[in-house]
């Protein structure tokens, strides 16, 4: 496929995994931050082919993953309400709440759709006129402009049966929370490359300059994340701190205006609890003050015991980097992706599940 | 969760008043959200995600960077000294 | 004091009086914009602001109302908002039989509803007035907004926007203050879609 394949070519990786060893004086620590980076990176075995003294820290950039377990029991009870239809991206199905997951809901009887995109829940909402209609509004800033039209499309449609129950998160607070957090070991990042097509990367400038650390924002195959380490060792063994653009067939520095104008004016900028991670400020998005009568929280009061989460989880120290999944005793054994324990390992671009698909049955090269 | 295609417009239309692209990954075909890249015209490629352009592929830039990518490992070569240190393993 | 060391010490006070305002509105555009955003959406949907303070905090809260109310300029439309400190038998009879930390909570409570907004004054951040009044428009659903200063109080952790003037002169916050009221009703009518021409 074009714009995929040739980001694929093995002996460029190779020949870029020469070049950066060439200019790699120090061991450096580097975090990719999205989710799908990790997976790529863990796909192809990429660490394998850097120098022993880069070290690649995986983010916490997979918003299924850091999902607070109280809004996935939240999602439960209200797809459990009666004369609800809940609609969700396919990976939110199997993340475990306190009890359960969205999957049970629908085994037990309930009426939980998987959509692909937030536009076909405003289809089902016209078919089915007396009954609320809720989609699970999880992601990134590269789906909140998605949500966001569908929201604005059923205000448009004069739709009075849809909602939905947001979980949204921004990168750059969760990037300046890992500086912050004691003990931090990363020293640059690979920024996040479709949040970036949507957003720019003038927020990250602020990051770079405060904390000395550089931010090449990258793509997601596996050329694409090589230049993107090369140019981070480049300007380590430098000195320099700089945002750089490796992604430059999709993103530029201002961003999509019309995508951003559009979150301005559906979303308003909250605090929000990271699983994993504890509460983040401004970090979030909520359903601006116009739209309130979108709100499920609003719509649905329910009110839920405290969430718990398996004692044995350690997904919030593998989102900060802290540790790897393979140091989990649960990993491979108690915890699958058949049977996942915590959120890490039930989406696709979990760590945990990443590892375990393309690394558990290997030697581990620590 | 970010993960996104570039795919082809092939045709452009309307549908409940957004504007909207069949669009091929090669040879699939979905339809897509085309409300955030109204520049987008047939035989431009997008990338998509849940169903929308997000944004439109810089043909231009990505044929440059292919170029400067095939162009790797040189530095390799000049740095190289001959003591196996760049072989891998 | 000789006269020329006055009028120095004059022109450095309002030296620093501007420097303290620009710093201030530097950092701050983003807020002020999404303040006025919110509330201009509010007002489009019948909500009314109630605003409030004490001492010079009550003068310029009762500025804040007829800035709203009545318009300086006749293009732009009046909206309905009331300064809670104008009402001295209200005031007193509430400081007077239950608490002076009531004054502003229990108008709120007889008069407002979740549409509507409660902007507080203060140069503190710690009066007991405001804390109550902004505790009862949360529980009400209302937009809660401070002007604050020093470093922004108890009101940080209660109020959706806070606004922080970041010095410790009641003067200078002060100042700044009555330049922000000018300008938040100046944006949230261009918000609602009036020209941008004052």
């Amino acid at each position: 496929m074009k714009y995929l394949d040739e980001y694929r070519d093995r002996d460029i990786a190779l020949r870029l995994c020469r070049d950066i060893k060439a200019i790699q004086t120090r061991p450096w620590t580097i975090m990719e931050v999205c989710g799908g980076q990790t997976h790529t990176i863990l796909q192809y075995g990429i660490e394998d082919l850097l120098p022993p003294a880069l070290k690649l820290v995986h983010g916490p950039g997979c918003p299924i993953c850091v999902t607070p377990v109280a809004i996935i029991d939240k999602a439960i009870a209200i797809a459990q309400t009666e004369n609800v239809i809940f609609c969700s991206f396919g990976d939110m199905l199997r993340v475990p709440g306190s009890d359960c997951d969205l999957l049970d809901v629908k085994a037990r009887g309930g009426d939980v759709r998987v959509v692909y995109s937030p536009l076909d829940c405003l289809k089902i909402a016209r078919d089915h006129k007396d009954t609320s209609v809720v989609f699970f509004a999880v992601g990134f800033e590269t789906t909140a402009p998605a949500n966001a039209m569908a929201v604005w499309q059923a205000r448009e449609l004069g739709l009075r049966n849809f909602f939905m129950l947001t979980s949204h998160v921004t990168v750059p607070p969760v990037v300046t929370a890992i500086l912050q957090a004691p003990g931090n070991q990363v020293q640059a990042f690979l920024g996040p490359g479709h949040v970036c097509s949507i957003m720019g990367y003038q927020q990250y400038e602020p990051i770079t300059r405060n904390y000395g650390v550089p931010i090449v924002i990258s793509g997601f195959e596996p050329l694409d994340l090589l230049e993107g380490i090369y140019r981070c060792v480049e300007q380590l063994e430098r000195g320099k701190a700089q945002v750089e653009n490796q992604y430059l067939r999709a993103v530029d520095r201002p961003g999509n205006k019309r995508a951003q104008a559009l979150l301005k004016e559906v979303f308003d900028v909250v605090d929000r609890e990271w699983r994993g991670l504890g509460a983040i400020p401004k970090s979030g998005y909520k359903l601006s003050y116009s739209f309130r009568d979108f709100d499920a929280e609003r719509f649905f009061d329910i009110a839920l015991p405290p969430a718990r989460e398996a004692a044995i989880c350690i997904s919030g120290q593998i989102l900060r980097g802290l540790k790897k999944p393979s140091d989990c005793p649960a990993f491979g054994t108690a915890c699958t992706p058949e049977r996942p324990l915590g959120a890490t390992m039930v989406s696709a671009e979990g760590t945990c599940a990443s590892y375990y698909k393309f690394k558990h049955w290997s030697e581990d090269h620590a | 969760m970010c993960l996104a295609v570039p795919g082809i417009v092939e045709e452009l239309y309307v549908k409940d008043g957004l504007p909207t692209a069949k669009v091929s990954f090669g040879g699939v075909r979905r339809s897509v959200c085309m409300t955030y890249t109204p520049e987008a015209q047939v035989g431009d490629y997008v990338i998509v995600h849940v169903g929308f352009a997000i944004g439109m592929i810089d043909e231009e830039e990505a044929a440059n960077q292919l170029k400067i990518l095939h162009l790797s490992g040189q530095l390799a070569d000049e740095l190289a000294d001959g003591d196996n240190s760049n072989e891998i393993s | 004091m000789p006269s020329t060391d006055l009028q120095s010490a004059i022109s450095r006070k309002v030296r620093e009086s501007a420097s303290v305002s620009a710093r201030f509105f530097e950092d701050s555009q983003p807020l002020i914009e999404r303040i006025a955003f919110e509330m201009a959406a509010r007002f489009a949907d019948q909500g009314k602001l109630f605003v409030m303070g004490n001492g010079g905090s009550a003068c310029d809260a009762e500025h804040v109302a007829v800035e709203f109310m009545h318009p300086i300029y006749e293009k732009r439309i009046p909206l309905p908002a009331y300064a809670l400190s104008g009402n001295t038998a209200l005031v007193t009879a509430v400081a007077n039989d239950v608490d002076f930390s009531r004054v502003y909570a229990t108008q709120l409570e007889r008069l407002a509803g979740e549409r509507d907004i409660c902007l507080v004054l203060t140069t503190s951040g710690m009066s007991a007035n405001l804390v109550e009044a902004v505790r009862q428009a949360k529980r009400m659903g209302m937009m809660t907004v401070a002007f604050s200063g020093k470093d922004g109080g108890r009101l940080n952790d209660l109020v959706d926007y806070n606004l922080v003037v970041p010095s410790y002169s009641i003067h200078r916050i002060q100042e700044a203050h009555v330049l922000l009221l000018h300008v938040v009703w100046d944006v949230v009518h261009c918000q609602m879609g009036a020209e941008d021409i004052i």
